[in-house]
């Protein structure tokens, strides 16, 4: 302990004398690890952090799935209360589905998100309040008679300032009265990673809360909730898993209507924290942004790794008067690795600081919706402990190479101040040489890959998504929660358009809901006149979007054939529809689409004509394959909020006092959210993959790059430094100093290509993993293989400038006495 | 001063450097016995294998052939641990250079090889004071190298050399970057160490010096051509 002391003391010394080498590997450090700590705190809070409940290894969640989907549903009420019900493999199992509410308090109204959830909500997670008491089984015996709230702690604090006065006070949500009744604790932030709720009010108030929808809890085939259960002790999740399915198999044959060819799924909770079935999409995203930080660590190491390199080789009589003197070459390389080690503690806790900046901008992100989106990606005692092991293992991997040869020298020669002999330098040059290269390579593949999605997004964004690219407005607003039936409600809707397109510089307005491309999509099944489906085939299901008049004219869609939907659509007039031409091609091929009857929702209801055929758009995402899609009249199919769609002749958002004043005007309490551009609309949702991608890879990619051109710099300094001798005897026999300057550059440029040659071919193979990510770019697109190494090349060049320009400056008279 | 018993013997040691095609023969069939209480200058033109004879001794080099005794125990087949921990208890070094490590104060430098020797710090203490102190640097402890004359940084050189108490002292021009002045203060230490019992062997190409030695001997192209006992009695061309 005291000699390791003593090497800290010393350590510290030689950090503090050489204070420019020590901020420069400090930084590199804490570039490389700042990356990782900030990379693994998303995946620490994504999969890792277990969540604030009482045992939550022992939660799994439960999902369904069936023949006409790819994605896991939720799950019924009925079904979900017969799994609960005498399951020897669950001990509990609890519901519950976000929804938005409106919340009222002395007259003032807001806009909030929230869960409905069973009783035993609290009690199956192993909750405790922070205040008050959570719901109780009596809270959930009959359907709407138990009007109380929790509030989270966030929104506790936020709107009540914390006052525990709050507990008993009435409020109105939705219009309906109800009772504060407790408040969640601090840490808890609901069952899923992104979506803190505010508030939690019991599943059995649904129908007096949801007017619109009042047999949800009814619809065995409504699989909206998502349902969360507790293994039994010394249940495995494949024996869970095994019963849970033998169960949905037995609900299959009990109720063949709803539940034909409905399968259930288990997920361990890390695996539903986003959404059941997206945890090993997500831990493969993981995966390779760590891959990808990694990569950058290591260019970093390389570098402190040659800086260290250089160091050693002036110690080198140090280290030979150390062993002389008796110490071991163990004992040399303890004390190296102490100082790598000092240092990589110092790039370690600058790096931490890094991570807490950077997540804190990634907490504030807020992408264009309403949804109280919220990471919580501050650094906690795993992420300290991941950074300290990251920071012991770099000041390993930069510090033993270095340890190694220098505690290795030539006695002698050393002790007399002695260079090394040729054949030694040329090993430790060569190993200095190869960490540029390896440097060269990694970054080439970084900004390859950068460049890959970065072309990706311009492709996506120049995609034909179905929108008119600019000067149109889009904002949200819902009538749910403000008591409107369906009359009153397609009444506002009418009078609102009105209004709004009577302001000046609307060019053109409608409602829609839900839009495409947002975050939510609303699917039913549809039954084709005359269309047997196979076997294999299942129900049908397709996307859909209730529309008003004048959709397809303001939003860009175009009307390849029929008519728009007209006034005289209403619900008493037979039913009618719009298909997109993929839904034509698909059921219809080389017949007239227009004319052609389908059935939604029920195999018995009634029939709706197609009067018109949309051109295809985008729906959920830009690179889907062209799908099957379905446009309703809001008269036909009224959907309780909706969107708003605006064609501007001149800034959208200059629109939008004007429009929020439409509004108050018809109903001060209707909310308006999600107010955006179609930029804003396309960027928030279809476009955040490739953006975070491409920005991502951009920022590791420049960053690696930047320590690659440092690397290479740092390399042919001290390579010009070491030839002092050598380039003064040169120009003493009457070299020139371009002569000089094209045998350094030259040098430099060898490493570079080399490093591109490797690189390319590395990259030639990783990007093959990503091809299926990408976006109309060919995974070996020319364009980019071609230009970064040029970018790669040309970075170089002025890092190899550099140290050759002060070769070029030599004084052969100095020169020759240089040691 | 010598007592009579051996401390190192050499028999037919040579040294052959191999660089590129060329063989060099630094040493070519040494035989020498140094016993305790010897003080011995090793002389002779530049070239002549005088520091690579002090290299051997002092277990940084192998010899190509030939025997190597220390203490009466072969050194040839030692590893490199177990010569780094002889080289730690039994020998001490002065260099030309001094080589003190610039970043260590005087007391750390001293301290040095009771360090990797693993002693507690108390002991260390004690012992780099009494040696600081007998090489008269005790007052310039918290220094560091760069703060020294060239003479005085010597002296701490020698102390570092002797806080170990190693069976010998192995000199290599401990006056050689020294002006005279310091180098006879350097020298009349040595000569004071001798005196209290130390066993040296000095490099030196300097003949005023090798006076101080009481044997000298004389090595050209790498043989002993001379081993002159300085009280008068010298013997010429031994084997």
């Amino acid at each position: 302990m005291e000699t390791f002391l003593q090497d800290l003391r010393h350590s510290a010394r030689l950090l503090l004398k050489t204070p420019g080498v020590t901020l420069v590997v400090v930084i590199s450090l804490a570039l490389g690890i700042g990356a990782n700590t900030a990379i693994f705190s998303v995946v620490n809070a994504v999969l890792l952090r277990p969540l604030a409940v009482e045992r939550p290894q022992r939660l799994i969640a439960l999902g369904s799935s069936d023949s006409h989907s790819v994605f896991p549903h939720g799950v019924s009420y009925l079904d979900y209360q017969d799994y609960r019900r005498r399951s020897e493999v669950i001990s509990d199992a609890m519901l519950f589905a976000p929804e938005p509410f409106s919340l009222n308090r002395n007259g003032q109204s807001e806009r909030l998100w929230g869960d409905i959830a069973t009783e035993n909500y609290f009690s199956m997670l192993g909750v405790r309040p922070a205040v008050g008491r959570f719901f109780q089984p009596e809270d959930g015996s009959a359907p709407g008679a138990d009007p109380v709230v929790v509030l989270s702690y966030r929104y506790w604090q936020r709107r009540f300032a914390g006052d525990s006065g709050v507990i008993g006070q009435a409020v109105q949500i939705n219009s309906q009265p109800f009772t504060v009744i407790g408040v969640a604790p601090r840490e808890f932030l609901g069952t899923e990673i992104y979506f803190a709720p505010d508030i939690w009010v019991p599943m059995l108030m649904a129908e007096p809360l949801f007017p619109s929808h009042p047999k949800l809890l009814e619809e065995r085939d409504a699989h909206d909730f998502r349902c969360w259960a507790r293994l039994r002790d010394g249940v495995s999740i494949a024996q869970a898993s095994a019963a849970i399915a033998t169960r949905a198999r037995q609900l299959e044959l009990a109720y063949p209507e709803s539940n034909k060819n409905v399968k259930a799924l288990v997920f361990p909770e890390w695996e539903a924290r986003f959404e059941a079935g997206t945890g090993k999409v997500l831990a493969m995203a993981s995966a390779m942004l760590l891959a990808v930080v990694v990569l950058v660590l290591l260019i970093a190491c390389a570098n402190v790794a040659n800086l260290m390199l250089a160091r050693a080789t002036s110690r080198r009589r140090e280290f030979s008067i150390r062993q002389v003197l008796g110490a071991g070459r163990g004992r040399l390389i303890r004390q190296l690795l102490t100082e790598s080690m000092l240092m990589a503690m110092l790039g370690g806790a600058a790096g931490v600081v890094l991570a807490v900046w950077v997540t804190g901008l990634l907490s504030s992100f807020r992408p264009a919706t309403d949804i109280p989106i919220f990471f919580d990606l501050r650094p906690d005692i795993r992420v300290l402990v991941f950074t300290f092991f990251v920071a012991v293992l770099t000041g390993v991997i930069f510090g033993l190479a270095p340890a190694l040869q220098a505690s290795k020298p030539n006695l002698v020669p050393s002790l007399k101040g002695q260079e090394y002999s040729p054949r030694k330098r040329f090993r430790g040059w060569t190993l200095r040489n190869l960490l540029v290269v390896g440097q060269v390579s990694v970054s080439l593949l970084l900004l390859v890959c950068a460049g890959l999605f970065f072309r990706s997004l311009q492709n996506a964004a120049n995609t034909e998504t179905g929108f008119r690219n600019r000067n149109l407005l889009l904002f949200s607003m819902s009538l749910r929660q403000q008591g409107y039936d369906e009359t009153r409600g397609l009444e506002f809707y009418r009078q609102f358009l009105e209004k709004a397109a009577a302001l000046p510089g609307v060019k053109g307005v409608s409602l829609a809901f839900p839009l495409p491309l947002d975050f939510f999509s609303s699917f039913d099944d549809v039954y084709v006149e005359g269309y047997q489906p196979k076997k294999d085939e299942g129900k049908l299901s397709y996307g859909y979007t209730a529309v008003s008049q004048g959709f397809f004219v303001t939003s860009g869609t175009p009307l390849l054939k029929g008519r728009d939907f007209s006034s005289r659509d209403t619900k008493d007039q037979p039913g009618v529809v719009i298909v997109n031409e993929t839904f034509a091609r698909r059921f219809w091929p080389g017949q007239e689409a227009l004319g052609k009857r389908i059935r939604v929702s029920e195999e018995n209801a009634p029939y709706l004509t197609v009067v018109g055929l949309a051109r295809d758009a985008k729906y959920r995402n830009l690179s889907e394959s062209p799908q099957p899609y379905l446009y309703f009249p809001m008269q036909q199919q009224y959907p309780p909020e909706a969107s708003f769609v605006a064609e501007t002749s001149g800034d959208p958002l200059s629109m939008v006092p004007g429009i929020r004043g439409v509004v108050r005007e018809l109903d001060a309490n209707v909310p308006v959210y999600a107010v955006k551009t179609v930029a804003d609309h396309i960027n928030g949702r279809a476009l955040l993959p490739f953006r975070i991608a491409s920005g991502a890879l951009t920022i590791f990619g420049g960053l690696g790059l930047v320590l690659a051109a440092v690397g290479l710099y740092g390399v042919m300094s001290y390579s010009v430094r070491l030839r002092t001798k050598e380039i003064g005897i040169r120009m003493a026999i009457g070299a020139q100093p371009r002569q000089i300057l094209k045998q350094v550059v030259g040098q430099g440029l060898v490493l570079t290509l080399i490093g591109l040659g490797i690189g390319l071919v590395a990259t030639l193979v990783a990007t093959r993993a990503i091809s299926s990510i990408l976006f109309g770019v060919s995974a070996a697109d020319p364009a980019t293989f071609g230009a970064i190494p040029f970018v790669l090349l040309l970075v170089a060049l002025v890092a190899c400038y550099l140290p050759a320009r002060r070769a070029m400056k030599v004084d052969p008279i100095r020169a020759l006495r240089h040691e | 001063m010598a007592t009579g018993e051996t401390l190192i013997h050499l028999d037919g040691v040579t040294k052959v450097f191999y660089t590129d095609e060329v063989e060099t023969h630094a040493l070519a069939g040494i035989h020498l016995e140094i016993r305790k209480g010897d003080y011995i200058a090793i002389a002779g033109p530049s070239g002549c294998g005088k520091s690579t004879l002090l290299s051997i001794l002092g277990l940084l080099d192998s010899p190509t052939g030939g025997e190597y005794r220390l203490k009466g125990q072969p050194v040839a087949q030692l590893t490199l641990s177990e010569r780094t921990r002889i080289r730690n208890r039994e020998i001490g070094f002065v260099f030309q250079a001094f080589n003190l490590i610039g970043d260590l104060n005087v007391y750390e430098n001293a301290e040095l090889p009771l360090t990797y020797r693993g002693l507690s710090s108390v002991e260390r203490k004690k012992r780099v004071q009494e040696v600081l102190e007998r090489v008269g640097m005790a007052h310039r402890m918290k220094h560091y190298p760069s703060q020294l004359s060239g003479g005085q940084q010597q002296r701490v050189a020698v102390a570092r050399a002797l806080v170990g108490q190693p069976a010998i002292l192995l000199a290599d021009e401990p006056t050689g970057n020294l002006d005279s002045k310091n180098g006879e203060a350097v020298m009349d230490l040595l000569h004071q160490l001798h005196s209290e019992g130390a066993t040296i062997c000095m490099v030196t190409h300097d003949p005023r010096y090798e006076d101080f030695a009481d044997r000298s001997v004389h090595l050209f192209d790498g043989r002993v051509v001379e081993d002159t006992v300085t009280s008068g009695v010298k013997t010429q061309g031994v084997r």
